[in-house]
Order: structure tokens, then C-alpha cells, then sequence
């Protein structure tokens, strides 16, 4: 069963994409609220995905993603923002974010989203 | 013989003849291509008697009476254009799965004439019309061609099917090309085989590049005999496709520059504790607009949250005006004296007139009628305080649980019908640690409910600012973002979306 962590600064977002996850038959092995913290747990917990924000204290979605993928450049990490700045966008997915939806969603989207990027491998 | 109707209406219709008739008899669809052999308009036709296009009484007798029995097969009658000009169709009957719909197709006879080896049988006289057709068609099982047309064997070079099948492949699917962008149809998509996915996405434009040619797929599933087929019709879109990517190309490098018009997220943590902000253009570009200056020192800013007239391109052009004003205002004010009191009112006023002359808008007969509402916002974090002037722009301010509304003036700014002498108010409010203010233009508070279409309201934004404002603002934007996605359900965007929130950050020592 694939496992997620989710970072996001907000615990609302948090707890709608954890619901997702769950509803979606995957499994959430941790919730971080700033890029640092995300970072540390991503490191302990090795999950198989990541969803991140693009806007939080600490450690921005970017900088995350940028680190997380030089510690482990096979890691899959989904952005989730509301952020709509082309330059930011771009520059999360070139850092090596494989996908990026933009809030706000409804969480339905969110799990078929997950169910393909997971059959797609 | 065609189980979905409408799928072939859509597919076909600018290139094969053809009508559907109900039990009466009456027309329920006609092809565009009939209808230009015909010279009629679709209310000439829609609704009217099939017997108005045969031309005489022995040919509608003999057709309505014996063809038309429940029996399908191949007629050739005579026809008669609105010019009353006499055309010969060969006429090909079938009935749909109701067995109450008969779908027609006609052949002009004239055309047939030249074919050399004159078709026979129901197969071969839909093999002719395939033949004629531009576009690349093909019939497949799903997993392998059973038959092409011309234009197919042309496309790729190749002789005959049976050549394609023994040196390319068994299907066409082997033939397209993969490709990162653009969700171009592969082999399998997500897992399923290509057909049945176009099949089950059918209000969806399906593409895929063969030979670096851009093809728009339909799919029409026809049965014979039990068994399952598939007419499947490849129309070149390559041309179409160039111009719309040159013009997508220039306004996502558009939306590039006016994004980076917006300020950088340090320059937020200077002033706010805490800060949120929705910037959701309608378009790729829109004419929202939001931004943030640092004055004289580092304890004064000034921010602008302004509705430009209009969205998309003519709303980002107006957006750069407005900058280009806004940067000349930040440099008065830069080379002013520090001791020099600011009036977001008075700024106001220079945009309201430098919109008017710089777009010629000061009198009545101007072309152009552009300009904006918004709020401008100056904090000094020295004393604690925030001035504000709104152009029909509200600004909701949170201080300790409870909620002020300041409405802004009724007047907009730079439209014709604007004074250019306007003089707009300025607000003065002490702040503390406790304090939050929230901006927004219009896009959020107008937009229409998927429902009952009314406007999502300044009441709503209220009662959700008194139920979460003690929440943290990362918080209070999901609260704001899916409320509005709630109400908006799947109704587009009425506008452009901005709102931004700031809990400020005070100076301890000034309180």
C-alpha cells in the first residue's frame, strides 16, 4: 500500500488531503506543518509520495522539494497550493515535483489524481 | 447499423451525406454535407417529410411504401435541390437499435459514375464513400485495422492495408508518437486500451501526432453481425494546433511577466506576522493586481489590491498601466522628504487622473474606457497605525474579535464617467498584535453560486472572518478557498479572484 506524507502549513488543508489519501486506500505515515519539519520526517519515514504545499514558513515548497530531491532524486512529491505564480510552478516541478494541483479542489479530484499517478508508476 | 447517433452525426457530418428519420418519417437530423448538395438550410428541412426531397411521386411511393418497411438496403432514387435541380443517389438504409430512427446515407450517383469498378454490395458502397473522404479513416476490431481508406494508405506511403499490416503494425496505435506535453493519445492511456478510453471520454478532444502531423480522433462503435467495430476518423489539426501553441506560448510568457509584477513572499514576513494571498486570474493573465512596496524605511509600507476593467489580455494590459503609475508614485514618494505624510486618498487621485490622461479619457468621446476599483493600504509600523482609502473596494478589519467594515468611496478610478477632481477619503485605524485586515476585489465577493447564482456577498466573507478569525491565517485561506470553490461549484469564474490578509506586525514599544 502506497504511504504519503503531507506537508502543508495549514492543519485544515492537512486534514482534507489525509482524508483523501485514506478514502483514496493508501495509507499517510506523517503530516509535517513547515518545509524543515517535512524535510526531517521525510528523511526518517521514506514514504513513497509527498504532498506539498508551496507556500510555508521554515522552508518554502520549493526549497523542500530541491532538498528532498537531492537527498532521494526518486522521491515523488505532488504539489498542492493555491499558488498560481507561473514561475513558482515551474520552478517546483523543475525541481522535480511530478505534478501539481491547485487548491481549491474537491477531494474527489485529489484521490483520482492520486489512483493515476499511483497505476502510472 | 450505428448504435449511437449522435457520435456519428458529430463525426461525419461535415463530410458524408446523410440523414435520420423517425418512425413518421420526418427529418430529426440532416448532414451539413446534404444539405450543401441540396442547397437547403437545416429549418427548411428539420422537422419536415422526407418526401420533400424525392423527386416525384413514384419514387416516394415506391420508397415509403416498400423500402422503408423494416428491411435495410440499397436504393437509387431521384432527388430534387431546392433549385430544383434533379440529382441521382445511390441510398443507403439502416435502422438504429430502437429500430424506430432510419439513418440514411446517399451517394450523388454522378460521382459513381466514374468509379471504375462500381460497388455492389452494402460493404463496398460504404468503402467508396469512405474512400472519397480527406481525412485518414479507419474500421479496427480494437486490436487490429480491418480496413482503411485512401487517404490512409497515402498518409503512410503504403500500397495496401495488408502491406501496413506486415511491415508497420497490426494496429494504427503503433504508429503514434509519444509526447511529454499536451495529453497526446499513446497505445494505453492510464492503463486502458486507447479506444475505449476516447470511447469513454467522449466529450473530451482526443489528440495524437503521427508522422509529426496532429490528429483530432473520433470514434464511432458499430456492430455487425455480433461483432463489435470500430469506424475510427483522423482529422489533420496540425495547422490549428501551430496557432494555437504560438498563441498560448505568448500569453503564458505574458502571464510570466505580470506574475513577476507581484511581490516576493520576504517582503510579506517584514510587515505580518502572518499573511495569506488568493491571485486566481480567471485567464492565464488577468487584471488583478497585487502589490507591496517598502517606503522610505523599513518601518513603512504601502499595499495595492486593484480590480483592472476587464480580465484576460485587455485586463493584464491595464495591469501594467497601473503598475507604470504605481512605480512613478513610489518614486515621488522616495525622493519626497521622510517627514512627507502619506495618503493612500490622495494616491488614489493621481491614478484617477493619470489613468484619464494617459488613456485619454478625459472627455466623453474617448475610445477607451478603462480603469479600475481597488484599495490602497499604507502601515507604519512606528505608530502603529494603517491608512486606507478604497475606491468601491472594502477593507474588513478583525481587531480582537470584533469586525469593522470599512466601505471605501463610490467612485472608481480613471473610467470616462469618473471626475477627475474626485478627492477620495483616507481612513485612519490603530492596530495591535491582535489586529487582521482582509482585502478584496470584487471576483470573490460577485461570484455567481452554481445554484441559485447569487453573489457569494460581503455577508458571507463577514460571518466567515467573526467564525475563524481567531484561526491561523494558512487556515482561514483553505476556509476562504473552499467556501468560494463550494459556492462556485462547477460555474466558471465570473472574474478574476484576490484577496489578501495581513496580521500585522506591531511595534511593542508604540502600544
Amino acid at each position: 500500500m502506497a504511504s504519503f506524507l503531507i506537508i502543508d502549513d495549514s492543519k485544515l488543508a492537512r486534514k482534507k488531503q489525509i482524508q483523501s489519501v485514506i478514502d483514496a486506500g493508501y495509507k499517510v505515515v506523517g503530516e509535517a506543518e513547515n518545509g524543515q519539519v517535512g524535510f526531517d520526517m521525510y528523511k526518517e519515514l521514506n514514504p513513497d509520495f509527498v504532498t506539498m504545499d508551496i507556500e510555508m514558513p521554515e522552508l518554502n515548497g520549493i526549497e523542500t522539494t530541491k532538498k528532498i530531491i537531492e537527498f532521494d532524486p526518486d522521491a515523488k512529491i505532488i504539489v498542492v497550493s493555491s499558488v498560481m505564480n507561473k514561475a513558482s510552478i515551474t520552478e517546483v516541478l523543475n525541481a522535480g515535483a511530478i505534478f501539481h494541483l491547485k487548491k481549491p479542489f474537491k477531494s474527489e479530484l485529489l484521490q483520482k489524481h492520486l489512483v493515476r499517478i499511483i497505476n502510472k508508476g | 447499423m450505428f448504435k449511437d447517433n449522435k457520435l456519428f452525426h458529430s463525426t461525419f457530418d461535415k463530410q458524408i451525406m446523410a440523414v435520420t428519420l423517425s418512425s413518421d418519417k420526418l427529418f430529426t437530423y440532416v448532414s451539413t454535407a446534404l444539405l450543401k448538395e441540396l442547397e437547403y438550410s437545416h429549418v427548411d428541412l428539420l422537422g419536415i417529410h422526407f418526401s420533400k426531397i424525392l423527386s416525384s411521386a413514384q419514387d416516394e411511393s415506391d420508397f415509403l411504401q416498400n423500402s422503408l418497411k423494416n428491411s435495410e438496403g440499397q436504393y437509387t432514387l431521384k432527388y430534387i435541390k431546392k433549385s430544383g435541380e434533379v440529382f441521382l443517389a445511390t441510398t443507403l438504409v439502416s435502422f438504429d437499435e430502437s429500430q424506430k430512427l432510419y439513418n440514411i446515407i446517399f451517394e450523388n450517383e454522378s460521382k459513381l459514375e466514374t468509379t471504375p469498378n462500381r460497388h455492389t454490395s452494402k460493404k463496398e458502397f460504404l468503402h467508396t464513400i469512405l474512400d472519397e473522404q480527406k481525412s485518414i479513416i479507419v474500421v479496427s476490431d480494437s486490436d487490429r485495422l480491418i480496413d482503411v481508406n485512401k487517404a490512409f494508405l497515402k498518409f503512410f506511403d503504403v500500397p495496401s492495408l495488408e502491406y501496413f499490416l506486415n511491415n508497420i503494425g497490426k494496429c494504427i496505435s503503433s504508429t503514434f508518437e509519444l509526447k511529454e506535453n499536451g495529453n497526446y493519445i499513446q497505445k494505453n492511456v492510464f492503463g486502458q486500451n486507447w479506444i475505449e478510453y476516447i470511447l469513454d471520454n467522449s466529450n473530451e478532444l482526443h489528440k495524437v501526432q503521427i508522422k509529426n502531423k496532429v490528429f483530432d480522433i473520433n470514434i464511432v462503435k458499430i456492430e455487425q453481425n455480433s461483432d463489435e467495430m470500430f469506424i475510427i476518423t483522423f482529422y489533420d489539426i496540425t495547422e490549428l494546433e501551430m496557432a494555437n501553441k504560438y498563441i498560448e506560448d505568448s500569453i503564458e510568457y505574458a502571464a510570466l511577466i505580470q506574475h513577476s509584477l507581484t511581490p516576493d513572499n520576504e517582503i510579506f514576513r517584514k510587515y505580518a506576522q502572518e499573511y495569506f494571498v488568493i491571485w486566481h486570474p480567471k485567464d492565464v493573465v488577468g487584471g488583478d493586481i497585487y502589490m507591496l512596496e517598502e517606503l522610505r524605511h523599513d518601518d513603512e509600507m504601502l499595499l495595492f489590491v486593484i480590480d483592472c476593467a476587464g480580465h484576460g489580455v485587455p485586463g493584464a494590459f491595464v495591469t501594467m498601466i497601473v503598475k507604470s503609475i504605481e512605480r512613478q508614485i513610489i518614486g515621488h514618494i522616495l525622493s519626497g522628504d521622510d517627514d512627507d505624510e502619506i495618503s493612500p486618498a490622495q494616491l488614489l487621485g493621481v491614478f484617477n487622473r493619470s489613468m484619464k490622461h494617459l488613456l485619454k479619457q478625459e472627455n466623453k468621446d474617448s475610445i477607451s474606457n478603462a480603469g479600475f476599483d481597488g484599495g490602497i493600504l499604507y502601515y507604519n509600523k512606528r505608530d502603529n497605525k494603517i491608512i486606507y482609502a478604497g475606491a468601491k473596494t472594502p477593507l474588513f478589519v478583525m481587531k480582537n474579535g470584533e469586525l469593522e467594515v470599512i466601505s471605501g468611496d463610490r467612485h472608481s478610478i480613471g473610467y470616462k464617467r469618473s471626475k477627475g477632481n474626485y478627492s477620495f477619503t483616507d481612513h485612519e485605524i490603530d492596530i495591535d498584535t491582535d489586529t487582521t485586515i482582509y482585502i478584496s476585489t470584487d471576483g470573490y465577493l460577485d461570484q455567481q453560486g452554481e445554484e441559485n447564482k447569487m453573489p457569494f456577498g460581503k455577508k458571507k466573507v463577514m460571518s466567515m472572518i467573526n467564525e475563524y478569525w481567531e484561526e491561523s491565517l494558512s487556515d482561514q485561506q483553505e476556509v476562504f478557498l473552499d467556501e468560494f470553490m463550494e459556492h462556485r461549484g462547477d460555474r466558471v469564474a465570473n472574474d478574476d479572484v484576490t484577496m489578501v490578509s495581513l496580521k500585522f506586525l506591531v511595534n511593542e514599544k508604540g502600544k
